[in-house]
């Protein structure tokens, strides 16, 4: 036994001995203080989505709110986290409104009031907007001074838990709350006392807690439950090659299943493409193509029977050409070996024969939340600023900025001025592997080509997605006319790689601006066989 | 509100009759080429004029305000006062109008001629913009912060001794000014505009607001505190931050706390723990950097200390039992894993 270890032994046993000693003489007749240990813990990933809690305590009626207290809990250590509240008198029942929420740390709004977001159900008529009602100001006094915490949990981003406690002398037990996922973005009302418990959207009435004996700690949490730890049960694809020998770069990654922002702050102002505002998404296991889908496999899926349902893509008999008159952009030609693009991105395709193709093949468009989960949240305990990482990027790496010198580039960025110009094959510059996904392992989710991807380009404070579900949203209008895009491409700069940002291209891809950065890759369930 | 073809007539008007107040250039001598005579100012401020009545008549009411007040600044008179004040009328810019409107009064009642027919509308469109002018009560707290509507400073318009009445849209663009008094009445076009507010030490703000035609409302608003923003490290990972006695997180740790004095305390186990006293500004941003020392064992850690303590108080204790009953204790709060305890009130 060491030093410290005997110090402890004798220590403890002294401390024992005067213990029993002081009990004998009747130093512990008191009863204790009625005490409720609230034991909290999460399903959601921490830290990407759980990483500080917030208490807050009113009376009872909600009128005054007088205890508030932020803690970071970032390490998954830290959960489950407990804490006690406690009757000070000696008599009397004592009741309170406690309010714990947990959300991303950092995902905060200033405090103006109490501004109750209401998350609307799920049935929303078209039309109608999320609404912030306020509902009158309450200041966090103590003593006299006032304390209010500047800013308060995003409302979008917390699960949002309000009880009832009651205490009498005497009265110990413990209080053991799941903040689940699914109540994620669903405000609690506290004015009206209605609370998330259990059901995305569905506020129940805050009932009184009732105290469990037991108060020992529990020594394992339920983070990262919300999902469940789902991969891809079907077979992923293995690359083929065409009948004439060409590589098809058809080969698909699993992206398995998890939770994640959706969405970002940052973006804000950017218009209709804004990724604002942010909410909790959860996606089951996909297979994703770990490339954009090339003119070789379009050629080889043409060979076998399939068509186009329009005139796209756009051919381009001759070489890739970008200035001034000789504007030739589009990589598809319907002569293969005179113009040997076949590793080349197919781009100058319209959304519906890039949807066409992919249901074909047994899948889809990806998801806007498929897509940009893979982009930078997927198989990674925090997400990424790009696909490829957190650095900045790099014109040897990642296809952008390669508008050219003449007017495009001029106008859509031509950042990297000095590199190939133009679309590049998804070997990227030659290397193959550069621009990859951290994690997941598709490239080229940064630039090359600005990919279709399956949802109506509406604002995320929208109707239709304000209807979309917690789980496996997107938003479907067949009445629009613009789908949304993401990824940025080879002929922009480098601010359109942010993976949130959404881009729009129209339907009728011929009429639009810029037909020649547009492309897709496929997704499919990850359990179809 | 006078026809356009009647608004054009009388501008014409006010062309013929510039033109017979124009004097006969003298044969005075040549003025030096860089400085310009008289005569030619004036013959320019007649050109500047005339072209605004062409603008006018083509309803270009923008350039027609710009030629007007070329000419102004050239050879100021009460007619040119008038148009530019009924060409900010056009425009929708009451405001301006007024003021231009009331000049061109006051510089007929100083000696520069008005003819009747302008001093009649001058009095009208008078009338009818008062009519039209969105009155504001504005309160600002705290009372210095300085404001600006759609990126001008107010004017002062009330005599000294009166309530301050104060009016948007009439001074050039430029930063906000502190208001006279904590509430000012404000006369400001019907229409959107955009107040910005801003104090050091505060949040700015800008607020979008649209008044009606003729309206009275009131608008309050007040500033909020930036928060300072604090960072604390240590010399050890992980170590426990209180603020006041409250666990706010582990080192190393960013927060944002609204300007005051605190007690920071930094704790770790096996070592002594830091405190220290902070104040923050708002807005200010504070590194607090914790060097906790290795505790050095103190002789309660000393196993023999306990030995002979546990011997003689367990002994005094029983000895002194019937002498002196201590006072009732309660079991200790459990406080969880946090060690919060939080009263209930």
């Amino acid at each position: 036994m060491d030093r410290a270890a005997r110090v402890r032994r004798v220590g403890g046993v002294t401390r024992a001995l005067l213990a029993t000693s002081l009990s004998v003489v009747g130093c512990n007749d008191l009863p204790p203080y009625g005490e409720a240990l609230f034991v909290v813990d999460t399903d959601l990933p921490v830290p990407l989505l759980a990483s500080e809690l917030r208490l807050d305590v009113y009376t009872a009626d909600g009128s005054r709110w007088y205890e508030s207290r932020t803690i970071a809990l970032p390490d998954r250590l830290d959960w489950p986290a407990s804490f006690s509240i406690f009757n000070p008198n000696d008599d009397g029942v004592l009741e309170a409104l406690v309010r714990i929420r947990i959300h991303p740390r950092g995902k905060v709004r200033d405090y103006r009031g109490e501004r109750f977001v209401a998350r609307p159900g799920l049935e929303v008529p078209p039309g109608e907007e999320v609404l912030d009602v306020p509902s009158g100001e309450l200041r966090l006094v103590i003593q006299g001074d006032d304390r209010t915490p500047p800013s308060e949990p995003e409302p979008t981003l917390t699960v949002d838990r309000l009880v009832l406690l009651r205490l009498s002398e005497g009265e110990r037990g413990s209080v053991r709350l799941l903040m689940q996922g699914e109540c994620a973005g669903t405000m609690a009302h506290r004015a009206e006392l209605g609370t998330c418990v259990a059901t995305s959207g569905v506020l129940e009435p805050a009932t009184t807690v009732s105290l469990d004996p037991d108060m020992t700690l529990p020594t394992s949490s339920a983070q990262g439950t919300f999902v469940e730890a789902s991969t891809c049960t079907g077979p992923l694809r293995a690359a083929s090659m065409s009948s004439s020998g060409g590589r098809l770069f058809d080969d698909e990654v699993c992206v398995d299943g998890g939770a994640f922002v959706f969405g970002n702050a940052d973006t804000f102002g950017v218009g209709v493409a804004s990724a604002v505002p942010e909410r909790v998404v959860a996606l089951s296991a996909f297979r994703l193509d770990r490339n954009e889908v090339t003119v070789g496999r379009w050629r080889a899926a043409l060979a076998a029977g399939f068509s186009s349902p329009d005139t796209t893509p756009l051919a381009n008999e001759d070489t890739l050409a970008l200035i001034g008159n000789t504007f030739r952009p589009c990589t598809w030609s319907v002569t293969q070996m005179l113009q040997d693009r076949e590793e080349y991105p197919l781009n100058c395709v319209s959304w519906s024969a890039a949807r066409k193709f992919c249901t074909e093949q047994g899948g889809d468009l990806p998801t806007e939340a498929q897509w940009e989960f893979a982009a930078q949240a997927a198989a990674r305990t925090t997400e990424t600023r790009y696909p490829f990482g957190d650095g900045d990027p790099d014109c040897g790496k990642v296809v952008f900025g390669r508008g050219g010198t003449g007017p495009l580039g001029v106008f859509l960025g031509n950042q990297c001025g000095t590199n190939s110009e133009g679309p590049q094959p998804v070997t990227t510059a030659g290397v193959e592997g550069f621009d990859m996904v951290v994690g997941v392992g598709a490239f080229n989710m940064a630039g090359s080509m600005n990919e279709h991807v399956r949802d109506t380009l509406h604002s995320l404070s929208s109707a239709c997605w304000a209807r979309a579900p917690l789980r496996e949203p997107w938003c479907d209008d067949s009445g629009a006319s613009v789908r949304s895009a993401r990824g940025g491409s080879w002929g922009q700069s480098s601010i359109f790689l942010n993976p949130a940002l959404r881009l729009g291209q129209p339907l009728d891809i011929v009429a639009s601006a810029f037909p020649w950065i547009a492309g897709f890759r496929c997704a499919r369930p990850g359990d179809d066989p | 509100m006078v026809g356009c073809t009647a608004r054009v007539r009388t501008l014409t008007l006010a062309v013929a009759f510039w033109t017979m107040l124009s004097p006969v250039p003298s044969h005075a001598d040549q003025p030096p080429p860089s400085e310009p005579s008289e005569d030619d100012a004036v013959v320019r401020a007649r050109k500047h004029f005339e072209d605004g009545i062409t603008f006018v008549r083509e309803h270009e009411w923008g350039r027609a305000l710009e030629a007007f007040e070329s000419s102004a600044a050239l050879r100021p008179h009460a007619v040119t006062t008038y148009n530019i004040g009924a060409c900010h009328r056009a425009m929708g810019r009451y405001t301006r109008a007024k003021a231009a409107l009331q000049d061109a009064l006051a510089r007929h009642e100083s000696g520069e001629s008005l003819p009747p027919n302008l001093i009649e509308d001058s009095n009208r469109f008078l009338g009818e913009i008062d009519r039209l002018l969105a009155h504001v009560k504005l309160r600002v707290s705290p009372a210095d912060a300085r404001v600006a509507v759609d990126g001008a400073p107010l004017k002062l318009i009330s005599k000294p001794g009166g309530p301050p009445l104060l009016v948007a849209g009439v001074r050039g663009a430029g930063p906000g000014e502190r208001l006279p008094a904590k509430t000012v009445e404000l006369v400001l076009d019907p229409g959107a505009h955009v107040f910005l507010l801003s104090r050091k030490g505060f949040s700015d703000v800008a607020l979008n607001r649209t008044f009606p035609a003729d309206s009275r409302s009131e608008l309050a608003y007040q500033l909020d505190k930036l928060p300072a923003q604090l960072k604390i490290t240590a010399n050890v990972e992980r170590a426990m931050v209180e603020i006041g006695g409250r666990p706010v997180g582990m080192t190393p740790l960013s927060l944002q706390q609204p300007a005051g004095t605190y007690a920071v305390t930094v704790v770790s186990e096996g070592h002594e723990p830091y405190e220290t006293q902070v104040s923050v500004k708002p807005g200010e941003a504070v590194t607090l950097k914790a060097t906790l020392p290795e505790a050095t064992p103190s002789i309660v850690e000393r196993w023999w200390f306990w030995t002979i303590a546990g011997v003689v108080v367990t002994g005094a204790v029983v000895g002194t039992y019937f002498g002196t009953r201590p006072e009732p204790e309660r079991p200790p709060l459990d406080g969880g894993g946090l060690g919060w305890t939080v009263p209930l009130e």
